[in-house]
This record gives C-alpha cells, sequence and structure tokens, in this order.
C-alpha cells in the first residue's frame, strides 16, 4: 500500500481537477472577484483618454440660462440638447498615433438626434486656464463676447466644439498659431469626448501642471447666424430660443462650482471657473484608506443595528421570530416559521429571501440554482403582493438584498436589484423612515447592484444621488473605487 | 458463478479500444449532468430547447467518442461545430450590444470590445511594466472580460495547456475545418518542414516586443484572421484599410487555403501567438501526452498524421517521455498508433499504474474491480472528460445561441 499511495494521491487529485472544470465556471464571479481584489486591474489610459483626474456634475433640467431660457421650435432641438450633465478632466496621455493629448468630455442630457447634423445644435465652449493670473484673457472667443471670465483665472486656450466637426481649432489668449482638437462623439453615451494635442507651450502646461480653472458652458448653435451662435430673444421661433427678455448672454447651462447658483449668472460678475488638479487621483485618494475606513463603518452598523433589535424575538412561531431566526442564519427555523405567513407579502419575502439564502448553503449546484430561482419566485410575488408601503418597502429591500450576494453572471438579478434598492430608498425617504447615511448606503448598494449588471451609466447616476445625500465611508470607498470622485 | 463474473466483467472490465461500460456510464452521467445544467437548467422560455439540443448532441459526440475510443475524431467534429456556430452568436450579440459587429470610437473609448485570448500575450508585459491593459476591453460583467477571460485561460492552462488549442479554442476550429475537407494534401508538408512551427514562437516574440512600445496589441490590429468572423474596424482611412486588407489575405491564406492544401492546422501551427505561449505553459500543465519509446517501433505512423507537425523521426529517436512543447493533445497520433506508445497521462502519475495484488491472491471479480477503479482514475479517462467538459461549457452558450437563432429563423418562415 505504501509503494501505491502517490499515484493514489496524484489520482484523486486528478479526479478533483476533473471536478473543479465544472466549478471554476460557476464559481467564476468569485474567482474573478478574488483576482480583481489581487490584481487591482486596470485599462491604459491611451485608450479610455486618461485616468479621470476630476469629475463634475451639473444638475439636469437647469438648461434655462440665468432665468427661463426656452429652446427654438425646431425640432432639431431635442430636450436637454444643452443641458449640460457631467464634464470630466482626465490625465494627459501618450498615445502612438496621436501624440500626446489631454482629454475631457462632456456628458449632455441628449445628442443624440440624426436630424442634428449637418447643422448640429449644440455649443459647448471649453476656456482653460493653466497658470491663474500670470497670463491670460478675460475676453471671449468670437460669438463668447457675452461670457465674462474671473480676473484671477484668465484663460489660456479655449476651444468651440460646434456642429458635428471632428476636428476643432484650440486657440490661445496671446493670439497664436491656433492648435487642435479630434472631437469624438458618442450619441448613445450622449457625450463629447475632446483631446487636445500638447503640442504647444500652453497647452503642453498641462503636462507640467497641476492646476487648472475651466470654464464650460453650452449655448445654441446655429451655422448661418453671427458667430454660429443660435440667438436667445424674447420669444421662440424657429430659428431662436425664447426667454430672454433682457437680451443677456445666449447662454444655456453653465457648468459651475457646487457653491455657485446657476440663476445668479445671468448678470454675473464673471463665470466662476471650475478648480482641478492634475494630481493622479490615485496619488490623491488613498483606497487602502478608504477600504478600512468602511470596513470599520459597516463593522460598528452592524453591532449597532444588533443593538437596535434588542431583545430576542417572542416565541410562539411569530412573524417576528421567523425574520430573527433567518437573521441569524437559522435558515431552517425560519423556513418552518415563516412558511405560516406565506399568505402575507411580507411573510412571503422573508420566505424567499430564506429559500434563496439555502441556495449558499447546500453543496450541491444543481439545488443551489434551484432554491435561488424558488427563492426569487416567492419575492417576485411577494412583490406584486405588496398592498401598503412597509411591505412594498420590506419586499424589495428582501429581494434586493439576496440580488446583490448571488453570483451575477448565473443569475442576473442584479439589474431588478438596482432598481428595488433605489426605490425601497425613496419611499424610506418619503416617509421620512430613513437616515441620510441609510439612505446614501441603500443608493451604494444600488449603484453596486447596476455595476454588477453593467449598467455602467445607470450606476454612476445612482453614486451622484448618494453622494448628493452624504456619502457614508462605505459610500466614498465604493465610488472612490469606480473613479466617481464628487 | 461464471455468468455473474462474464456480466462483471462485461461492465468493468477495461477494453483495449474504447472505455468499458460502467466508465462510459459514471462519465457521461457526470459530463451529462454539468452539460444539462449549463444549457438547459441556467437557460430560460425557449432557449430550453435549443439548449436542449446543444446538450444531446455534445453529450452523444462525447458517448461515441469513449464508445469507439476514437478521441480525436470526435473531438474534431466538436471543436469544428463549436467554431462555425459561434459566429452568428458572437455577431448577433456585438450587434444588439452595440449595434453593428464594426469596432467604433464607442466601443473603444467606453472600453467594450470583447477580450480575446490570444490578448494576452501582448498585455502581460506592458501590464507589468505600465500597470495597464493595452487593449479597451470591460474588466468585468460579461463573458468576455478581461477577468472572466482571466480565471477561463488560468484554468485551461493548468489543467491542459496547450490543449486549449484542440479541445477549446474557437478560433482552432476553422482551421480544422479546412484542414479536414479532402483527404490527400495538394501541397506536402511533413516533419521535414517542422521548423514552420516554430515561426510560432517569433510571432509571439514579435507582437510582445512590438506591442509594448506603442502600447497597442499588434496583433488584434493589424495581423488577426479572425477578426473577419468577430469584429473589425470600418476602413476607412489608410491604416485602417491596410489593416482590413491585412485581415482578409490572412484569413484566406492561413485559415483557407494553406489548410486545405496542406490537410495540417497551418495558422495555429505557425502564426499563433497564443499558440505559442501556451506551449510553454505546457510545462505546468496537469495532463500530459507520454511516449513510450519501449514501445515504439518507429514506424513514423504518428509523424505523418500530426497536424501541428510536433512529432518528428528525431523526436521518436530521442529519449524524451513527453510529447514536443507544440503537441496540442488533440490526440491524431493515437488514434494510429498500434503499439500504444503514445498515451494521456498525468504529471507524477507513474504509466502502466497498477494497484498490486495482495500476497493470498484476489478472485477474478475483485481483480476485475480493481482493473476497472484504475481505468477510472487513468489519464485516459479523465484527460478527455475534463477537457471535453471544458470546452463544451465555453462554446455551449454560442453553440445555444446559434441554434436558438435557427429555431427563431425557422419559425418565423413558417
Amino acid at each position: 500500500m505504501r509503494k501505491n499511495i502517490v499515484p493514489i494521491c496524484v489520482s484523486v487529485l486528478a479526479v478533483l481537477f476533473v471536478i473543479a472544470v465544472p466549478f471554476s465556471f460557476v464559481f467564476g464571479e468569485a474567482l474573478q472577484g478574488a483576482c480583481r481584489h489581487l490584481l487591482k486591474l486596470r485599462i491604459h489610459e491611451s485608450y479610455s483618454g486618461g485616468r479621470v483626474v476630476s469629475s463634475f456634475y451639473d444638475p439636469s433640467g437647469d438648461d434655462k440660462g440665468g432665468g427661463e431660457f426656452t429652446y427654438p421650435l425646431s425640432e432639431i432641438f431635442l430636450p436637454g440638447a444643452l443641458d449640460i450633465i457631467k464634464y470630466t478632466v482626465h490625465e494627459p496621455v501618450s498615445d502612438y498615433r496621436s501624440g500626446d493629448y489631454w482629454q475631457c468630455g462632456i456628458v449632455l442630457g441628449n445628442i443624440s438626434s440624426d436630424k442634428m447634423f449637418p447643422f448640429g445644435c449644440v455649443r459647448v465652449s471649453v476656456y482653460v486656464d493653466v497658470d491663474g493670473a500670470k497670463s491670460g484673457s478675460t475676453q471671449g472667443l468670437a460669438g463668447d463676447e457675452d461670457a465674462r471670465f474671473d480676473p484671477a483665472h484668465p484663460w489660456d486656450f479655449a476651444m468651440i466644439i460646434d456642429g458635428f466637426s471632428t476636428t476643432q481649432k484650440i486657440y490661445f489668449s496671446d493670439g497664436s498659431e491656433p492648435s487642435s482638437a479630434t472631437i469624438i462623439f458618442l450619441p448613445k453615451k450622449n457625450r463629447i469626448l475632446a483631446r487636445v494635442l500638447l503640442d504647444n507651450k500652453r497647452t503642453g502646461a498641462l503636462l507640467a501642471g497641476t492646476d487648472s480653472w475651466h470654464y464650460v458652458f453650452t449655448k445654441g448653435y446655429d451655422r448661418l447666424s453671427a458667430g454660429g451662435v443660435l440667438p436667445v430673444k424674447e420669444t421662440e421661433s424657429l430659428r431662436s430660443g425664447g426667454g430672454n427678455p433682457d437680451g443677456g448672454p445666449a447662454i444655456y447651462d453653465y457648468l459651475l462650482p457646487r457653491t455657485t447658483a446657476q440663476s445668479g449668472q445671468s448678470t454675473p460678475d464673471y463665470i466662476a471657473p471650475l478648480h482641478c488638479s492634475f494630481k493622479s487621483a490615485a496619488a490623491r485618494i488613498d483606497l487602502d484608506a478608504l477600504e478600512t475606513e468602511s470596513a470599520a463603518y459597516l463593522k460598528k452598523k452592524s453591532v449597532d443595528e444588533k443593538d437596535t433589535q434588542g431583545a430576542p424575538a417572542p416565541e410562539g412561531g411569530s412573524l417576528q421570530q421567523g425574520i430573527a431566526f433567518f437573521r441569524e442564519g437559522r435558515l431552517d427555523e425560519a423556513e418552518k416559521i415563516l412558511t405560516a405567513f406565506s399568505q402575507t407579502s411580507e411573510g412571503l419575502a422573508y420566505l424567499g429571501a430564506v429559500v434563496a439564502s439555502k441556495g449558499g448553503k447546500t453543496e450541491s449546484t444543481f439545488e443551489a440554482v434551484e432554491f435561488v430561482n424558488e427563492g426569487f419566485e416567492k419575492m417576485d410575488k411577494a412583490c406584486a403582493m405588496a398592498q401598503n408601503d412597509i411591505e412594498y418597502i420590506t419586499a424589495r429591500l428582501c429581494r434586493a438584498n439576496t440580488a446583490i450576494e448571488i453570483p451575477e453572471e448565473v443569475f442576473h438579478k442584479c439589474a431588478q436589484g438596482a432598481h428595488d434598492f433605489e426605490e425601497a430608498a425613496l419611499k424610506l425617504r418619503e416617509l421620512g423612515a430613513v437616515s441620510d447615511a441609510d439612505f446614501s448606503d441603500m443608493l451604494v448598494k444600488a449603484a453596486i447592484c447596476a455595476d454588477k449588471a453593467g449598467d455602467f451609466a445607470y450606476s454612476e447616476s445612482l453614486f451622484i444621488k448618494a453622494g448628493s445625500a452624504g456619502f457614508t465611508p462605505y459610500g466614498k470607498f465604493e465610488a472612490a473605487k469606480r473613479d466617481i470622485i464628487l | 458463478m461464471i455468468k455473474k463474473n462474464s456480466l462483471i466483467e462485461s461492465i468493468f472490465a477495461p477494453r483495449e479500444k474504447g472505455a468499458s461500460p460502467a466508465i462510459i456510464f459514471i462519465t457521461s452521467l457526470f459530463l451529462g449532468y454539468y452539460l444539462f445544467f449549463f444549457n438547459v437548467l441556467l437557460s430560460t422560455g425557449t432557449e430550453k430547447i435549443s439548449g436542449a439540443i446543444t446538450a444531446v448532441f455534445f453529450l452523444g459526440l462525447y458517448i461515441a467518442m469513449l464508445v469507439t475510443g476514437e478521441y480525436s475524431r470526435y473531438r474534431k467534429i466538436f471543436l469544428i461545430a463549436a467554431s462555425l456556430l459561434m459566429v452568428p452568436a458572437f455577431i448577433n450579440t456585438l450587434i444588439e450590444e452595440r449595434g453593428t459587429m464594426l469596432v467604433n470610437a464607442d466601443t473603444v473609448i467606453n472600453n467594450e470590445n470583447p477580450f480575446c485570448h490570444i490578448v494576452f500575450t501582448m498585455t502581460a508585459i506592458p501590464l507589468v511594466l505600465q500597470k495597464g491593459i493595452i487593449f479597451p476591453a470591460r474588466l468585468s460583467g460579461h463573458y468576455a472580460s478581461i477577468y472572466s477571460m482571466l480565471v477561463i485561460w488560468l484554468s485551461a492552462s493548468l489543467i491542459f495547456g496547450r490543449g486549449w488549442c484542440s479541445w477549446v479554442c474557437f478560433y482552432g476550429g476553422w482551421d480544422s475545418c479546412f484542414s479536414s475537407i479532402g483527404k490527400k494534401p495538394a501541397l506536402k508538408l511533413s516533419y521535414k518542414n517542422n521548423h514552420v512551427r516554430y515561426f510560432n514562437f517569433v510571432m509571439l516574440a514579435f507582437v510582445t516586443l512590438a506591442s509594448l512600445p506603442i502600447l497597442s496589441a499588434v496583433y488584434c490590429e493589424l495581423l488577426c484572421p479572425f477578426k473577419i468572423v468577430t469584429e473589425f474596424e470600418a476602413p476607412v482611412d489608410i491604416f485602417t484599410i491596410v489593416a482590413f486588407g491585412f485581415m482578409v489575405v490572412t484569413f484566406l491564406t492561413l485559415v483557407v487555403v494553406m489548410p486545405f492544401l496542406t490537410k495540417k492546422r497551418f495558422q495555429c501551427t505557425a502564426f499563433c501567438p497564443f499558440g505559442a505561449m501556451q506551449s510553454l505553459i505546457n510545462k505546468i500543465s496537469f495532463f500530459r501526452v507520454r511516449f513510450d519509446k519501449e514501445k515504439c517501433t518507429k514506424c513514423g505512423a504518428c509523424a505523418a498524421v500530426c497536424p501541428t507537425l510536433s512529432v518528428s523521426p528525431e523526436f521518436l529517436e530521442n529519449t524524451k517521455k513527453t510529447m514536443p512543447l507544440t503537441c496540442t493533445m488533440c490526440g491524431e497520433c493515437m488514434n494510429v498508433c498500434r503499439q500504444g506508445a503514445i498515451t494521456y497521462s498525468i504529471w507524477g502519475l507513474p504509466p502502466l499504474f497498477k494497484i498490486k495484488e495482495t500476497a493470498d491472491g484476489s478472485s477474478a471479480v475483485l481483480k476485475t474491480l480493481r482493473e476497472f477503479l484504475i481505468a477510472l482514475v487513468s489519464p485516459k479517462t479523465l484527460f478527455p472528460c475534463a477537457a471535453f467538459l471544458f470546452g463544451t461549457i465555453v462554446s455551449g452558450s454560442f453553440v445555444r445561441e446559434t441554434l436558438e437563432l435557427i429555431i427563431n429563423q425557422i419559425i418565423k418562415l413558417w
């Protein structure tokens, strides 16, 4: 027997290898998570346009200038076409095809009308100051004479993205020979990217400098009007916007620092610039420290929740006892009790969560899938049965909390989970039954679900919502991991 | 008593060609369970029908493989079917996701290009030096994301190294397909020309080094012939026109014409950098192919049939126990070797592993059962099971989706 030990062990190992083949696919997401945690890979900046240094978000629906601007009557101007949603500033990158460049990105409310070609309707102005008050101009380019700039931050170079031209000129405040930028339109994401070549001293200063100040605003574009700017008059017509009786700047939307209200911009002393630091995002944000903080916060939250739940639930097979057993992980006992309450939405929701959780405990993959599917059937039914706010919230939270735990690649429940978390959070807020911290955390969980489901735009919007309510350490960490820097 | 022994022997006793009924039953049950799990249980609605067809087809191939002992023949059928059926599903997915099969600025900037296994060859060194992946793909959340492919590649490499080329690769099936058309080669390519396979390694070195300074996957941008059946950039400027032209030329030459003329897997043998990389990884893979020099009569039949020109008379003369690095574990040589000199093996397991009989002797039944157990855990049984299962899981969803497209079209026509 001793002589056969090695061959027997190798044979056993071989059998385990064979059995591991399907398991590596079933638990692929867990393995990927482990790889993600260990390797922390990212795509090289030359493809994404550089690491995001800063993201600036603007409320949607504020494309009314300083007051009550309206769009022209022409159907070319779709709602949101001149509404800035987001502006991203990236680190400069090297690209072998085009040379060193710096990228900025603008997300608008809507640029997807195919009727816009060849005239287009958005005119985005981007003015950048790279050296503070040392040099620059406070006079806008042709068509932007009505814009006023902060004398402490006169712009050094500027571009105006108008129409659908894929090349735009970069103008310098000192009047030197214009450089060029490549413009990329991504209609599906309502996004415009501008890549400025860093072959000029002024634009090259972006590589060396650490700070810059940006002015970003939108006007309507009309190729046939003076300066290519759509006029905004008192009343709208086919070829002009309306709601501007005082003849103020024809600017529909300004991207401003958070503390500045747009309403004051119709007759400002100057437009407030956005400050952006070019130090690498990774250097500015210590992810490890955030992770530690997040873990400590979640641990404390869990302890606080247990204290809040207080004394053990009363005996006698009550719904509360069933829920308590579920929270303690005593699934079989919970199932027995909750089955008696399966006629109610709340009972059925928890029962579904219990059954789905059993999928995580069983060793048979076949059984696991059956449990999870059965659990979700119950929770779906519970959501449909909900007759009041409590039941609505309970059912959705049960479903969402289960969705975030199970492998997305197998079950594809995270898209629904994201909506459930969001709806539950909004409902709780409506009832005044949730703290800002919990509201924010719920939206962060919704964002994580959306991220897992691959809907990154929705995920980002949820992170923004959560950030508006004030990130907890958990939310801050999860957002920072995804380069969402508010 | 005699009848019982005969029955037990007929069910459990190992056979010269093919597996015993007991082994066929046990391994088919195991394989069938997971084929139905991945293709039927995880599907919804009408996908269950195409999933069931897929599972039955794959299971049928596997059982035929075990019954006849002709591993290579049915492996080839599987690989060709999976490769051809992968294309409509893949293109359909691209169209659903982004409206076109063409690569555009959207997909590059949003990092939405599917990550293919060949890209690994070009991304490893830049990743270490530049801390970034030089390919615009999703990191996770998609079947063709980087982390997903990384897990698949690591598993495959540990299990069977370059066996990927014969049991999994959905590009290799194209090579196999065209090299299987007709019987006689019009262009003789034999072991005398086996220096051709070293060009694989030249390609590997070239794409690895060329990708580094320009921080771009050179093979994918310019050289890959399989873009024609997956995705490519629209030819709109000089760079993309050249790339498009090159893609068409390499596909027609290396994937269609040369395999057809030579009856060898020409593209896999001479051009694919991933194959070269996997050859190097063969050193650490668990399953191997063993060559028993003592049994070999140097008839050269294996050298004649090897589709990757791995076997040569020089190799047959030398004392090495494992096949050359470029062996893709396809099993063609095992099919033709009458001496059984070439077998699948497991690293660390001695050949002809037998549990020694006890001193007092055993009954015939016990002996049969002992031999059955040994045969069950032998590489001859385990390797095809592992490799076939791996390949079917990777390609199953594509085959299923293509069948569903076909079924839906038929229903629409009716």
